[in-house]
């Protein structure tokens, strides 16, 4: 059965990130005059890599179950990690979290159990700013992840197959990014493709959508091309989004529209899960 | 009065392959004279649970009320617990991990026997998917609190270090039993109650490859060596792995 191979620190798997960076950005997101496609986008990156971090952070520090890089797209396709990460393709999860451009320090309040609100200081880091520009590059982005891909798999063959993320508002300017999608997906470990999944961020006021199994309903057709260049999810992961209340099927993608992928974090198995009372930020 | 029973037991564990020894999160106690035992698997998703799961398996075999009957032993530990990692300066995201605490499932066992009496009874609580087994001969008295293979999943109730971040809707189960001379209970952490239920299903006699094991001049590296086998071939999850297994003496 494939999509079954342990994620360990010998055998770690690769989540790549492709980040839409293109002027396009600038436009409000879902209908909001005063917020950004470009800072949506950039929040979405920064949580998915927090919750990346914090899945691996064990009391002694960062266990490497992961390598992780980020690609920008907005005029050419380049790393869009700053600072210390600069221009490196893919980096292990705890040089990663060893290395956000900064740590902001910020406040929630939380039910303390008892009928009251406590007050929680957290830290939110930050690796990723959005500077959007330029065209849209997609298909350009899909291949440079496929080399980068093509690179990691010739290192661990035997690993759960590697994860390619793309947030985007769904307009690519480079041709038809279909085909750059299925060739991406053609790669394999001995364990599976390649899983390609899609975060569509729309300045259309519509719903969220949340990894639907069918394009009908779907509000434009960039949000139904970007569905079908999604991944279908493998069991695992569709149960896990089952257990987290969503409505799947066998053919539910790994696609949002408006919404983020975080929860996608959560259904990747490394161990007994933090569930019940422990909520992930 | 009720008094506690003669007993042998013996305990033994195996760190997730790939890990460090340092880095096995399960906990086992035992105090025979008070015919207490415990385990507990510290949620590999978070942080400082090694020490979480050790404080909880201590304390229900120290316990002089009946810890099986309710959880309010367990508020003293978190408060253990905060004192020794709260005060530690550590990274963003160690803090992060910290400031949710730890997670543990858990199962303790208490037997005794009214003076007198060649039997006695049991009483067990759990969280989540540590289990217990009661066997008589190669019978199977009862699996608790999980008594079917394809019942386990990495989303398991668990006791959390913070009291705040908990629901507190007390997921404990409780249960009961009667015990005979002679009989054996098995405390099994996840991987392996899910290897013991499977192969009960599947018609095998998982007792007699324990009972095989024990027997062993050395049964440490005899569990190392069957348990390695077994992960190799897909047949036991990877993952920490501990088994404690008390004989009541014969009569």
């Amino acid at each position: 059965m494939s999509y079954t191979a342990e994620i360990s620190r010998t055998n770690p798997t690769c989540l790549l990130f492709l980040i839409d960076q293109s002027s396009s950005m600038l436009e409000p997101f879902a209908g909001q005059k005063d917020r950004q496609k470009a800072d949506g986008v950039a929040d979405a990156i920064n949580r998915l890599l927090q919750n990346l971090v914090l899945k691996c952070a064990k009391s002694e520090g960062i266990r490497d179950f992961f390598y992780v890089g980020v690609l920008g797209y907005g005029g050419r396709v380049v790393s869009a990690l700053g600072g210390a990460l600069a221009s490196q393709a893919i980096v292990p999860v705890s040089t990663l979290a060893n290395h956000p451009l900064r740590v902001e320090e910020r406040t929630r309040r939380i039910d303390d159990g008892a009928g009251g609100i406590l007050e929680q200081k957290f830290k939110l880091p930050v690796w990723y700013e959005p500077k959007p520009t330029g065209r849209t590059p997609m298909c350009q982005a899909l291949n440079a992840a496929k080399k980068t891909l093509e690179v990691f798999l010739g290192r661990y063959p035997q690993c759960y197959p590697p994860l390619a993320i793309n947030i985007t508002d769904g307009m690519s300017t480079d041709g038809d990014p279909l085909l750059a999608a299925e060739s991406l997906r053609g790669l394999a470990s001995a364990d599976g493709n390649v899983l390609l999944f899609n975060a569509h961020l729309s300045a259309l006021p519509a719903a969220p959508v949340e990894f639907p199994d069918r394009e009908d309903g779907l509000a434009d057709s960039f949000a139904r091309q970007l569905f079908r260049m999604s991944s279908v999810l493998p069991p695992r992961l569709r149960e896990g989004a089952r257990s987290e209340g969503f409505a799947v099927s066998d053919g539910t993608r790994g696609f949002v529209f408006n919404a983020d992928l975080v929860s996608i974090i959560r259904f990747l198995d490394i161990g007994t899960r933090v569930a019940p009372g422990g909520r992930m930020p | 009065m009720i008094t506690v029973p003669p007993l042998r037991w013996q305990a033994l564990r195996l760190v997730k392959q790939g890990n460090a020894a340092a880095d096995y999160e399960d906990a086992a106690a035992a105090d025979a004279a008070r015919g207490r035992f415990a385990i507990a698997d510290g949620a590999s998703e978070a942080s400082f649970a090694a020490l979480w799961a050790r404080l909880l398996v201590t304390r229900f075999v120290a316990e002089h009320c009946r810890p099986w009957r309710h959880l309010d032993w367990v508020a003293p530990l978190r408060e253990h617990w905060a004192g020794a990692v709260d005060g530690l300066s550590l990274p963003w995201y160690a803090e992060d991990k910290r400031a949710l605490g730890a997670f543990a499932t858990f199962l303790g066992l208490a037997l005794g026997r009214r003076s007198g009496r060649a039997a006695g009874t049991w009483q067990a609580l759990a969280i989540g998917d540590s289990c217990l087994f009661h066997t008589r001969g190669d019978r199977l008295l009862c699996a608790f609190p999980v008594s079917r293979s394809a019942d386990f999943g990495n989303r398991p109730r668990l006791l959390g270090s913070r009291s705040a971040l908990d629901r507190l809707d007390e997921p404990r189960e409780r249960a009961r039993g009667k015990w005979k001379p002679a009989d054996r209970l098995l405390l099994m952490t996840d991987a392996l109650a899910h290897w013991f239920l499977l192969r009960t299903e599947q018609g095998k006699s998982p007792l007699a490859e324990i009972r095989d094991l024990l027997a062993a001049p050395s049964p440490h590296d005899a569990f190392a060596g069957w348990t390695d086998e077994r992960r190799r071939h897909a047949l036991l999850r990877n993952d920490d792995v501990t088994l404690v297994v008390v004989d009541l003496d014969a009569a």
